[in-house]
């Protein structure tokens, strides 16, 4: 089992990096800065792990650009970024069809979608005012704290795969439900298949139809 | 096998991530984009423990699946609703939009 302080380590490479790569402008330095970080993350988390942590750097990097950059459409394609090198991490746990289907719907779809969202919104930058961003990153860093704390507690010390293998507390409760979605009330999926196909032809309406159409349409029908 | 904790931390730092969006933007397409990465990091829990069941059970696989095509409708169902909001009131930053049933529209 890895040390906590390690794992703490571990984390603060990921949660600064993108921060650190921010301060400087050049190809060269993020370069650098990637190489040197990406080494000492290997060197954290074991020769095991050695080629996941350049992935794991990368995605956090993207994610972390996608939230922070102030222009949506550079956000968008930050998005795109993220999810497709999210989506190559999924290799590394045996999942090549998830992958390959996260990257067709996330990168295929989801992030075309913003980005053309973006563009038709053609809304540049956003200003955040300093005081609500200061706040946000103290309440951020608190419940970070608490849910660390919780989820590393949760994991137990002895072996985990024997653990998940028994399928024991919080594991069986996910097979559990799994298994009755898919077998007993597998009925159910197709509903949820037409509310979700409902929601999103209501969704393209809502868009098209201007705001005096739809106000009408609401008193007639308060 | 790599240790499943590295992904336990990979998923705690993506929704970290997702979670400073939430807080700290105003802007909705960014949110939703914060949104997102949240989902994700939940997704990367069910398959990390579904792997080490091996090829026995497919239960987090069947969640993953179950989360993005939840995440992909409302991806979509939220972006046409800011799209109907800026057509509104020509804006999205979630705090100047006082209440959308009044008329707090942007000339």
């Amino acid at each position: 089992m890895v040390d906590y302080g390690i794992l703490l380590a571990a984390l603060g490479i990921l949660l600064v990096f993108p921060q650190i790569m921010r301060l400087f402008d050049n190809t060269l330095i993020h370069v650098v800065l990637y190489v040197v970080f990406s080494g000492i993350l290997g060197y954290l988390m074991g020769t095991d792990a050695i080629l996941l942590a350049p992935l794991m750097l990368l995605t956090t990097y993207f994610a972390a650009m996608a939230v922070i950059e102030t222009r949506v459409m550079r956000a968008a394609i930050y998005l795109l970024l993220a999810m497709i090198s999210l989506g190559f991490s999924y290799i590394f746990l045996n999942s090549e069809i998830l992958a390959a289907l996260h990257i067709s719907v996330y990168g295929g779809g989801i992030a075309i979608l913003v980005l053309f969202a973006a563009v038709l919104i053609d809304e540049n930058s956003t200003i955040v005012d300093e005081r609500t961003q200061i706040n946000g990153y103290i309440i951020t860093f608190a419940l970070a704290m608490i849910m660390i704390s919780l989820v590393f507690k949760g994991v137990p010390k002895s072996n985990v795969a024997t653990a998940i293998i028994n399928l024991d507390d919080g594991f069986a409760l996910v097979h559990d439900y799994s298994y009755f979605l898919w077998t007993t009330y597998a009925h159910v999926i197709p509903f949820l298949a037409m509310l979700i196909l409902g929601s999103l032809i209501g969704a393209v309406r809502l868009a098209l139809t201007d705001k005096e159409v739809l106000q009408e349409e609401m008193e007639v029908a308060i | 096998m790599i240790d499943i904790i590295w992904f336990i931390l990979f998923s705690t730092a993506l929704f970290v991530t997702g979670l400073l969006g939430v807080i700290t933007q105003t802007n909705g397409i960014r949110i939703l984009i914060s949104v997102e990465f949240m989902l994700n990091a939940a997704n990367i829990n069910f398959i990390a423990f579904n792997s080490y069941l091996g090829l026995v059970d497919f239960s987090g696989w069947s969640m993953a699946l179950f989360v993005i095509a939840i995440a992909a409708a409302e991806a979509a169902i939220g972006l046409a609703i800011f799209i109907s909001v800026y057509r509104s009131f020509g804006d999205i930053t979630l705090g100047s939009i006082f209440s959308l049933g009044e008329a707090t529209e942007v000339e």
